[in-house]
Protein backbone atom coordinates (compact mmCIF):
# COMPACT_ATOMS: atom_id res chain seq x y z
CA UNK A 1 0.00 0.00 0.00
CA UNK A 2 1.66 3.40 -0.87
CA UNK A 3 1.80 5.55 1.81
CA UNK A 4 -0.34 8.67 1.69
CA UNK A 5 1.25 12.14 2.19
CA UNK A 6 -0.81 14.20 4.81
CA UNK A 7 -1.90 17.77 3.44
CA UNK A 8 0.53 19.81 5.48
CA UNK A 9 3.44 17.26 3.75
CA UNK A 10 1.58 18.23 0.36
CA UNK A 11 1.79 21.58 0.95
CA UNK A 12 5.66 21.67 1.80
CA UNK A 13 5.79 19.11 -1.58
CA UNK A 14 4.29 22.16 -3.36
CA UNK A 15 6.38 24.81 -2.00
CA UNK A 16 9.68 23.25 -2.50
CA UNK A 17 8.46 22.05 -6.07
CA UNK A 18 8.09 25.44 -7.18
CA UNK A 19 10.96 27.19 -5.38
CA UNK A 20 12.69 23.99 -7.48
CA UNK A 21 11.08 23.83 -11.08
CA UNK A 22 10.93 25.65 -13.86
CA UNK A 23 7.65 28.25 -14.72
CA UNK A 24 5.82 24.87 -16.09
CA UNK A 25 7.27 22.20 -14.59
CA UNK A 26 6.59 23.10 -11.27
CA UNK A 27 2.87 23.11 -11.65
CA UNK A 28 2.72 21.04 -14.96
CA UNK A 29 3.46 17.43 -15.73
CA UNK A 30 7.01 16.71 -13.96
CA UNK A 31 7.32 14.64 -16.32
CA UNK A 32 7.51 16.36 -19.54
CA UNK A 33 9.98 18.30 -20.49
CA UNK A 34 9.79 21.95 -20.78
CA UNK A 35 8.43 22.07 -24.39
CA UNK A 36 5.74 19.38 -23.55
CA UNK A 37 4.81 21.49 -20.50
CA UNK A 38 4.10 24.20 -23.20
CA UNK A 39 1.79 22.32 -25.61
CA UNK A 40 0.21 20.47 -21.79
CA UNK A 41 -0.39 24.19 -20.73
CA UNK A 42 -1.75 25.79 -23.92
CA UNK A 43 -4.06 22.71 -24.62
CA UNK A 44 -5.67 23.29 -21.32
CA UNK A 45 -5.61 27.01 -21.89
CA UNK A 46 -7.50 26.78 -25.01
CA UNK A 47 -10.53 24.10 -23.29
CA UNK A 48 -10.36 27.13 -20.38
CA UNK A 49 -11.25 29.55 -23.47
CA UNK A 50 -13.65 27.57 -24.52
CA UNK A 51 -15.63 27.26 -21.29
CA UNK A 52 -15.12 30.97 -20.33
CA UNK A 53 -16.05 32.01 -24.18
CA UNK A 54 -14.35 34.74 -25.89
CA UNK A 55 -16.25 37.88 -25.17
CA UNK A 56 -14.36 40.63 -23.66
CA UNK A 57 -14.79 44.00 -22.73
CA UNK A 58 -12.66 46.19 -20.82
CA UNK A 59 -15.26 48.39 -19.12
CA UNK A 60 -17.34 45.51 -17.89
CA UNK A 61 -14.75 42.61 -17.49
CA UNK A 62 -14.92 39.13 -16.65
CA UNK A 63 -14.37 38.31 -13.38
CA UNK A 64 -12.25 34.52 -12.81
CA UNK A 65 -10.76 32.81 -9.94
CA UNK A 66 -7.94 30.47 -10.69
CA UNK A 67 -7.95 28.08 -7.44
CA UNK A 68 -4.35 26.87 -7.02
CA UNK A 69 -2.58 29.07 -9.85
CA UNK A 70 0.73 28.04 -9.03
CA UNK A 71 2.79 30.41 -10.99
CA UNK A 72 0.14 32.38 -12.33
CA UNK A 73 0.36 30.90 -15.82
CA UNK A 74 -3.16 30.13 -16.31
CA UNK A 75 -3.79 33.83 -14.74
CA UNK A 76 -1.76 35.86 -16.50
CA UNK A 77 -2.94 34.58 -20.14
CA UNK A 78 -6.60 34.91 -18.90
CA UNK A 79 -5.47 38.34 -18.32
CA UNK A 80 -4.06 39.31 -21.19
CA UNK A 81 -7.80 38.67 -22.40
CA UNK A 82 -9.23 41.28 -20.78
CA UNK A 83 -10.30 39.45 -18.07
CA UNK A 84 -9.48 40.05 -14.33
CA UNK A 85 -8.59 37.39 -12.41
CA UNK A 86 -7.89 36.58 -8.86
CA UNK A 87 -5.04 33.72 -8.17
CA UNK A 88 -5.22 31.65 -5.03
CA UNK A 89 -2.58 29.37 -3.74
CA UNK A 90 -1.43 27.68 -0.68
CA UNK A 91 2.64 28.15 -1.91
CA UNK A 92 4.05 30.89 -0.67
CA UNK A 93 7.09 30.43 -3.22
CA UNK A 94 4.34 30.34 -5.48
CA UNK A 95 2.61 33.59 -4.82
CA UNK A 96 5.64 35.23 -4.58
CA UNK A 97 6.82 34.18 -7.95
CA UNK A 98 3.26 35.35 -9.63
CA UNK A 99 3.38 38.69 -7.92
CA UNK A 100 7.44 39.38 -9.15
CA UNK A 101 6.03 38.08 -12.46
CA UNK A 102 3.23 40.63 -12.45
CA UNK A 103 0.61 40.91 -15.70
CA UNK A 104 -2.08 41.92 -14.12
CA UNK A 105 -3.60 39.88 -12.09
CA UNK A 106 -4.05 39.44 -8.34
CA UNK A 107 -2.97 36.80 -5.96
CA UNK A 108 -3.58 35.85 -2.79
CA UNK A 109 -1.95 33.38 -0.49
CA UNK A 110 -4.68 30.88 0.62
CA UNK A 111 -6.17 27.26 0.57
CA UNK A 112 -9.17 26.33 -1.74
CA UNK A 113 -11.22 26.08 1.38
CA UNK A 114 -9.83 29.19 2.89
CA UNK A 115 -10.64 31.97 0.60
CA UNK A 116 -13.49 34.73 1.22
CA UNK A 117 -14.50 37.46 -0.28
CA UNK A 118 -17.01 40.33 -0.96
CA UNK A 119 -17.43 39.41 -5.02
CA UNK A 120 -18.43 36.03 -6.88
CA UNK A 121 -16.93 35.36 -10.13
CA UNK A 122 -18.21 34.26 -13.69
CA UNK A 123 -16.08 31.53 -13.81
CA UNK A 124 -13.85 29.69 -11.13
CA UNK A 125 -11.37 27.24 -12.39
CA UNK A 126 -8.65 25.06 -10.40
CA UNK A 127 -6.67 23.06 -12.86
CA UNK A 128 -5.04 19.88 -11.90
CA UNK A 129 -5.56 20.78 -8.21
CA UNK A 130 -8.09 19.30 -6.31
CA UNK A 131 -6.74 15.47 -6.99
CA UNK A 132 -4.07 16.55 -4.75
CA UNK A 133 -5.87 17.44 -1.34
CA UNK A 134 -5.45 14.23 -0.12
CA UNK A 135 -8.14 14.41 2.73
CA UNK A 136 -11.71 14.14 1.87
CA UNK A 137 -12.92 16.23 4.09
CA UNK A 138 -10.84 19.11 3.05
CA UNK A 139 -11.41 18.67 -0.50
CA UNK A 140 -15.28 18.68 0.05
CA UNK A 141 -14.93 21.82 2.07
CA UNK A 142 -12.19 23.35 -1.11
CA UNK A 143 -15.01 22.19 -3.62
CA UNK A 144 -17.69 23.52 -1.75
CA UNK A 145 -16.41 26.94 -1.13
CA UNK A 146 -15.38 26.68 -4.92
CA UNK A 147 -19.00 26.13 -6.05
CA UNK A 148 -20.25 28.96 -3.43
CA UNK A 149 -17.83 31.34 -5.09
CA UNK A 150 -19.66 31.09 -8.73
CA UNK A 151 -22.60 33.43 -9.68
CA UNK A 152 -25.72 32.67 -11.04
CA UNK A 153 -25.36 31.49 -14.33
CA UNK A 154 -21.58 30.97 -13.84
CA UNK A 155 -18.88 28.20 -14.65
CA UNK A 156 -17.06 25.93 -12.33
CA UNK A 157 -14.27 24.17 -14.23
CA UNK A 158 -12.30 21.38 -12.52
CA UNK A 159 -9.87 19.35 -13.60
CA UNK A 160 -9.59 15.92 -12.59
CA UNK A 161 -10.51 12.53 -13.97
CA UNK A 162 -14.14 11.50 -15.78
CA UNK A 163 -14.48 8.24 -14.33
CA UNK A 164 -16.87 6.88 -11.13
CA UNK A 165 -15.18 6.16 -8.40
CA UNK A 166 -12.27 7.06 -6.80
CA UNK A 167 -8.50 6.52 -7.57
CA UNK A 168 -4.75 6.65 -5.77
CA UNK A 169 -2.17 7.54 -7.74
CA UNK A 170 1.40 7.78 -5.81
CA UNK A 171 1.41 9.24 -2.71
CA UNK A 172 -0.02 13.13 -3.42
CA UNK A 173 -3.01 12.57 -5.77
CA UNK A 174 -6.55 11.10 -5.61
CA UNK A 175 -8.71 11.29 -8.41
CA UNK A 176 -12.18 12.01 -7.39
CA UNK A 177 -14.88 10.03 -9.26
CA UNK A 178 -17.22 11.58 -11.30
CA UNK A 179 -20.09 9.88 -8.75
CA UNK A 180 -18.67 12.04 -6.54
CA UNK A 181 -18.43 15.24 -7.89
CA UNK A 182 -21.90 15.10 -9.74
CA UNK A 183 -23.73 14.53 -6.52
CA UNK A 184 -21.79 17.22 -4.58
CA UNK A 185 -22.22 19.84 -6.73
CA UNK A 186 -25.82 19.22 -7.89
CA UNK A 187 -26.74 19.83 -3.85
CA UNK A 188 -24.60 23.27 -4.65
CA UNK A 189 -26.71 23.91 -7.43
CA UNK A 190 -24.62 23.31 -9.52
CA UNK A 191 -25.50 21.72 -13.03
CA UNK A 192 -23.32 19.27 -14.81
CA UNK A 193 -22.52 20.23 -18.23
CA UNK A 194 -19.64 17.73 -19.59
CA UNK A 195 -16.69 16.05 -18.68
CA UNK A 196 -14.58 16.31 -22.02
CA UNK A 197 -10.62 14.66 -21.44
CA UNK A 198 -7.77 16.72 -21.86
CA UNK A 199 -6.78 14.13 -24.96
CA UNK A 200 -2.78 15.02 -24.22
CA UNK A 201 -1.24 11.93 -23.98
CA UNK A 202 -2.48 9.19 -21.75
CA UNK A 203 -3.63 11.73 -19.49
CA UNK A 204 -6.81 10.20 -18.00
CA UNK A 205 -7.89 14.04 -16.66
CA UNK A 206 -9.66 16.23 -18.47
CA UNK A 207 -12.36 19.06 -16.83
CA UNK A 208 -15.96 18.77 -15.78
CA UNK A 209 -18.36 22.09 -16.58
CA UNK A 210 -20.57 22.85 -14.19
CA UNK A 211 -22.90 25.77 -14.21
CA UNK A 212 -24.65 27.39 -11.31
CA UNK A 213 -28.69 27.47 -11.53
CA UNK A 214 -29.73 27.96 -8.19
CA UNK B 1 -30.40 49.11 13.70
CA UNK B 2 -29.77 47.98 17.22
CA UNK B 3 -29.27 43.65 17.47
CA UNK B 4 -32.20 44.02 20.21
CA UNK B 5 -34.53 45.44 17.95
CA UNK B 6 -34.22 42.38 15.29
CA UNK B 7 -35.74 39.75 17.02
CA UNK B 8 -39.23 42.23 16.91
CA UNK B 9 -38.66 41.63 13.47
CA UNK B 10 -40.51 37.80 13.59
CA UNK B 11 -43.65 37.75 14.76
CA UNK B 12 -45.30 34.48 16.89
CA UNK B 13 -41.78 33.42 18.12
CA UNK B 14 -41.99 30.37 20.11
CA UNK B 15 -38.58 28.73 20.59
CA UNK B 16 -35.05 30.33 19.87
CA UNK B 17 -31.72 27.93 18.80
CA UNK B 18 -28.58 29.41 19.38
CA UNK B 19 -26.26 27.05 17.28
CA UNK B 20 -23.33 29.00 18.42
CA UNK B 21 -21.73 29.01 21.72
CA UNK B 22 -21.96 32.35 22.91
CA UNK B 23 -22.93 31.60 27.10
CA UNK B 24 -25.24 33.66 27.36
CA UNK B 25 -24.05 37.00 25.24
CA UNK B 26 -26.17 36.34 22.75
CA UNK B 27 -29.57 35.81 24.42
CA UNK B 28 -28.80 39.20 26.11
CA UNK B 29 -27.99 41.26 23.84
CA UNK B 30 -30.87 40.14 21.76
CA UNK B 31 -33.35 40.85 24.92
CA UNK B 32 -35.38 37.57 23.73
CA UNK B 33 -38.82 37.72 25.13
CA UNK B 34 -39.65 35.99 28.57
CA UNK B 35 -42.49 34.02 26.55
CA UNK B 36 -40.26 32.17 23.81
CA UNK B 37 -37.85 29.75 25.04
CA UNK B 38 -34.27 30.12 24.50
CA UNK B 39 -31.64 27.17 24.27
CA UNK B 40 -28.66 25.65 22.39
CA UNK B 41 -30.04 23.82 19.46
CA UNK B 42 -29.17 19.72 19.29
CA UNK B 43 -29.36 18.00 16.08
CA UNK B 44 -32.12 16.45 15.57
CA UNK B 45 -34.08 18.36 17.66
CA UNK B 46 -38.06 18.86 16.53
CA UNK B 47 -38.87 22.49 14.98
CA UNK B 48 -41.98 23.89 14.52
CA UNK B 49 -42.51 27.47 12.30
CA UNK B 50 -42.50 29.57 15.84
CA UNK B 51 -38.64 28.69 15.75
CA UNK B 52 -35.98 30.78 15.16
CA UNK B 53 -32.67 29.65 14.60
CA UNK B 54 -29.69 32.60 16.01
CA UNK B 55 -26.03 32.86 15.63
CA UNK B 56 -23.18 34.28 15.28
CA UNK B 57 -21.42 33.84 12.17
CA UNK B 58 -17.74 35.18 11.00
CA UNK B 59 -13.73 34.97 10.86
CA UNK B 60 -12.45 34.54 14.77
CA UNK B 61 -13.07 31.15 15.65
CA UNK B 62 -13.18 32.27 19.21
CA UNK B 63 -16.38 34.21 19.16
CA UNK B 64 -17.65 33.05 16.20
CA UNK B 65 -18.88 29.98 13.52
CA UNK B 66 -18.63 29.17 10.30
CA UNK B 67 -21.44 28.68 7.45
CA UNK B 68 -21.28 24.73 7.23
CA UNK B 69 -21.90 24.41 11.34
CA UNK B 70 -25.27 26.46 10.67
CA UNK B 71 -25.99 24.35 7.69
CA UNK B 72 -27.77 21.25 9.58
CA UNK B 73 -29.91 23.43 11.69
CA UNK B 74 -31.03 25.56 8.45
CA UNK B 75 -32.11 22.23 6.69
CA UNK B 76 -33.98 21.01 9.93
CA UNK B 77 -36.09 23.91 9.66
CA UNK B 78 -39.31 23.43 8.74
CA UNK B 79 -41.55 26.18 6.38
CA UNK B 80 -42.60 29.05 7.82
CA UNK B 81 -39.44 28.61 10.71
CA UNK B 82 -36.70 31.36 10.50
CA UNK B 83 -33.21 32.10 11.00
CA UNK B 84 -31.32 35.32 12.19
CA UNK B 85 -27.54 35.11 11.60
CA UNK B 86 -25.34 37.98 13.08
CA UNK B 87 -22.43 38.07 11.01
CA UNK B 88 -19.37 39.35 12.04
CA UNK B 89 -17.40 40.31 9.07
CA UNK B 90 -17.19 44.57 8.56
CA UNK B 91 -20.02 45.15 5.84
CA UNK B 92 -17.93 46.74 3.36
CA UNK B 93 -16.17 43.00 3.07
CA UNK B 94 -18.44 40.72 3.81
CA UNK B 95 -17.62 37.40 2.21
CA UNK B 96 -21.85 36.35 1.61
CA UNK B 97 -21.17 33.72 -0.67
CA UNK B 98 -20.50 30.49 1.89
CA UNK B 99 -23.83 31.90 4.19
CA UNK B 100 -25.79 32.20 0.92
CA UNK B 101 -25.35 28.87 -0.29
CA UNK B 102 -25.65 26.90 3.30
CA UNK B 103 -29.17 29.15 2.93
CA UNK B 104 -30.35 28.38 -0.45
CA UNK B 105 -29.14 24.71 0.18
CA UNK B 106 -31.68 24.95 2.90
CA UNK B 107 -34.63 26.32 1.26
CA UNK B 108 -34.57 29.36 2.86
CA UNK B 109 -35.28 32.69 1.34
CA UNK B 110 -32.93 35.70 2.79
CA UNK B 111 -35.30 38.17 3.40
CA UNK B 112 -33.42 41.46 4.58
CA UNK B 113 -29.57 42.18 5.52
CA UNK B 114 -29.51 44.68 8.30
CA UNK B 115 -26.47 46.69 9.00
CA UNK B 116 -25.88 46.95 12.76
CA UNK B 117 -25.70 50.27 14.81
CA UNK B 118 -22.83 48.68 17.13
CA UNK B 119 -20.50 46.56 16.12
CA UNK B 120 -20.77 44.31 19.41
CA UNK B 121 -17.55 44.00 19.85
CA UNK B 122 -16.74 43.22 16.67
CA UNK B 123 -18.75 40.14 16.93
CA UNK B 124 -21.80 41.39 15.21
CA UNK B 125 -21.32 43.68 12.43
CA UNK B 126 -25.19 42.86 10.27
CA UNK B 127 -27.75 40.77 10.45
CA UNK B 128 -29.18 38.43 7.68
CA UNK B 129 -33.36 37.40 8.31
CA UNK B 130 -33.96 34.85 6.20
CA UNK B 131 -37.26 32.22 6.53
CA UNK B 132 -37.80 28.34 5.32
CA UNK B 133 -40.20 29.00 2.09
CA UNK B 134 -41.88 26.87 -0.63
CA UNK B 135 -42.62 29.89 -2.56
CA UNK B 136 -41.06 33.45 -2.67
CA UNK B 137 -41.88 35.61 0.60
CA UNK B 138 -42.98 39.29 0.03
CA UNK B 139 -39.71 41.59 -0.80
CA UNK B 140 -38.88 43.52 1.87
CA UNK B 141 -37.30 47.07 0.95
CA UNK B 142 -33.44 48.08 2.50
CA UNK B 143 -33.69 48.76 6.24
CA UNK B 144 -37.51 48.15 7.29
CA UNK B 145 -38.54 47.80 10.62
CA UNK B 146 -41.94 46.48 10.27
CA UNK B 147 -42.52 42.59 10.90
CA UNK B 148 -41.64 40.60 8.73
CA UNK B 149 -44.18 38.50 6.58
CA UNK B 150 -43.18 35.03 5.00
CA UNK B 151 -47.01 33.62 3.94
CA UNK B 152 -47.94 37.35 1.94
CA UNK B 153 -48.11 37.56 -1.38
CA UNK B 154 -45.38 36.23 -3.40
CA UNK B 155 -43.72 38.75 -5.67
CA UNK B 156 -46.27 39.23 -9.12
CA UNK B 157 -44.23 38.63 -12.15
CA UNK B 158 -44.27 42.33 -12.49
CA UNK B 159 -42.08 42.40 -9.32
CA UNK B 160 -40.26 39.52 -10.76
CA UNK B 161 -39.11 41.15 -13.81
CA UNK B 162 -38.24 44.21 -11.84
CA UNK B 163 -36.09 41.91 -9.25
CA UNK B 164 -34.82 40.61 -12.48
CA UNK B 165 -33.94 43.66 -14.36
CA UNK B 166 -32.45 45.15 -11.27
CA UNK B 167 -29.81 42.35 -11.09
CA UNK B 168 -28.55 42.33 -14.77
CA UNK B 169 -28.37 46.26 -14.57
CA UNK B 170 -26.67 46.35 -11.42
CA UNK B 171 -24.73 43.34 -12.86
CA UNK B 172 -22.98 45.47 -15.25
CA UNK B 173 -22.91 48.22 -13.09
CA UNK B 174 -20.88 46.58 -10.59
CA UNK B 175 -18.04 45.53 -12.84
CA UNK B 176 -16.23 48.87 -13.88
CA UNK B 177 -16.93 49.57 -9.92
CA UNK B 178 -15.02 46.14 -9.08
CA UNK B 179 -12.15 47.15 -11.21
CA UNK B 180 -11.84 50.75 -9.90
CA UNK B 181 -12.13 49.24 -6.49
CA UNK B 182 -9.51 47.03 -7.05
CA UNK B 183 -7.40 49.58 -8.93
CA UNK B 184 -7.69 51.54 -5.96
CA UNK B 185 -6.86 48.91 -3.67
CA UNK B 186 -3.40 48.27 -5.77
CA UNK B 187 -2.21 51.68 -5.83
CA UNK B 188 -3.14 51.89 -1.86
CA UNK B 189 -0.81 48.95 -1.87
CA UNK B 190 1.98 50.21 -3.92
CA UNK B 191 1.62 53.54 -1.70
CA UNK B 192 2.20 51.53 1.21
CA UNK B 193 4.98 49.79 -0.66
CA UNK B 194 6.49 52.70 -1.19
CA UNK B 195 5.96 54.56 2.01
CA UNK B 196 7.66 51.75 3.39
CA UNK B 197 10.73 51.78 1.46
CA UNK B 198 10.97 55.40 2.09
CA UNK B 199 10.59 54.80 5.97
CA UNK B 200 13.33 52.43 5.62
CA UNK B 201 15.16 54.86 3.43
CA UNK B 202 14.95 57.80 6.51
CA UNK B 203 16.05 54.76 9.39
CA UNK B 204 19.19 54.19 7.25
CA UNK B 205 19.75 57.89 6.66
CA UNK B 206 19.54 58.77 10.37
CA UNK B 207 21.76 55.38 11.42
CA UNK B 208 24.21 57.14 8.76
CA UNK B 209 23.68 60.62 11.04
CA UNK B 210 24.01 58.91 14.08
CA UNK B 211 26.47 57.03 13.11
CA UNK B 212 28.45 60.32 11.77
CA UNK B 213 27.35 62.74 14.47
CA UNK B 214 29.40 59.85 16.60
CA UNK B 215 32.42 60.16 14.58
CA UNK B 216 32.40 63.76 15.32
CA UNK B 217 32.10 63.87 18.93
CA UNK B 218 34.94 61.36 18.86
CA UNK B 219 36.90 64.00 16.22
CA UNK B 220 36.13 67.01 18.38
CA UNK B 221 37.12 65.17 21.79
CA UNK B 222 40.78 64.33 20.17
CA UNK B 223 40.85 67.73 19.56
CA UNK B 224 40.27 69.04 23.12
CA UNK B 225 42.72 66.20 24.52
CA UNK B 226 45.18 67.67 22.15
CA UNK B 227 44.73 71.31 22.77
CA UNK B 228 44.96 70.35 26.29
CA UNK B 229 47.92 68.72 25.96
CA UNK B 230 51.81 70.41 27.09
CA UNK B 231 52.66 69.52 23.51
CA UNK B 232 50.52 71.19 22.12
CA UNK B 233 50.47 74.33 24.61
CA UNK B 234 54.21 74.92 24.46
CA UNK B 235 54.18 74.41 20.87
CA UNK B 236 51.52 77.12 20.33
CA UNK B 237 53.91 79.19 23.06
CA UNK B 238 56.72 79.30 20.45
CA UNK B 239 54.60 79.21 17.80
CA UNK B 240 53.00 82.78 18.58
CA UNK B 241 56.66 83.44 19.99
CA UNK B 242 58.09 83.04 16.54
CA UNK B 243 55.53 85.41 14.76
CA UNK B 244 56.31 88.44 17.27
CA UNK B 245 59.75 87.74 17.97
CA UNK B 246 59.60 91.49 19.32
CA UNK B 247 57.45 90.18 22.53
CA UNK B 248 59.02 87.04 22.60
CA UNK B 249 61.83 86.80 24.48
CA UNK B 250 58.83 88.00 27.71
CA UNK B 251 56.04 86.09 26.44
CA UNK B 252 57.59 82.38 25.63
CA UNK B 253 59.37 82.03 28.92
CA UNK B 254 56.30 83.69 30.86
CA UNK B 255 54.32 81.31 28.66
CA UNK B 256 56.31 78.05 29.61
CA UNK B 257 56.40 78.84 33.39
CA UNK B 258 52.24 78.93 32.82
CA UNK B 259 52.11 76.21 31.18
CA UNK B 260 54.58 74.38 33.94
CA UNK B 261 52.46 75.90 36.88
CA UNK B 262 49.72 74.45 35.40
CA UNK B 263 50.43 71.23 34.53
CA UNK B 264 48.37 68.80 35.87
CA UNK B 265 45.39 71.21 36.31
CA UNK B 266 44.02 71.27 32.61
CA UNK B 267 42.95 67.67 32.77
CA UNK B 268 45.54 67.28 29.28
CA UNK B 269 48.00 64.97 28.95
CA UNK B 270 51.48 65.90 30.10
CA UNK B 271 53.30 63.91 27.45
CA UNK B 272 55.35 62.37 30.26
CA UNK B 273 56.62 59.21 29.73
CA UNK B 274 54.99 56.43 31.57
Amino acid sequence: MTLRLTDAEVSKFWNDRHQRESDLKSGGHVSYDEATNTMFYLRRLSMLMDRIGLQSNPVAPLYLLDAGCGKGYFSRELAKFGHQVDGIDRSEAAIAQCREQGGGPRYHQTGLADWRTPWLYDAVFTVDVLFHIMDDVEWERATRNLASLVRLGGKLIIGDWGQDNDHVFGSYQICRGRDTYLPLLDACGMRFDSWEPYRFRRSPIGFYTFTRIG
Amino acid sequence: MLVRELLPLFEDVTTILEVSESGKALQEQLRAPEEAAYRPYVPGEKMDSGTVVVAFLGPNPATHIDAATVAPALQELPLGGRALLLLGWPVADLPYHGVLDELINAGCQVLQVIPLDNAVGHRAHCAVLAARVDRLAPLRPYLADEPVVVDGDAPDLRALLRLTGEKVFSDLLDRPLRRKLAEAEDRVSEQDEHIKQLEKDLAARDATIAKAETRLARARNDIAKLQASTTFRVGTTIVQGARRPGKAIVSVPVGLVRIWRKRGVTGGTTDRPA
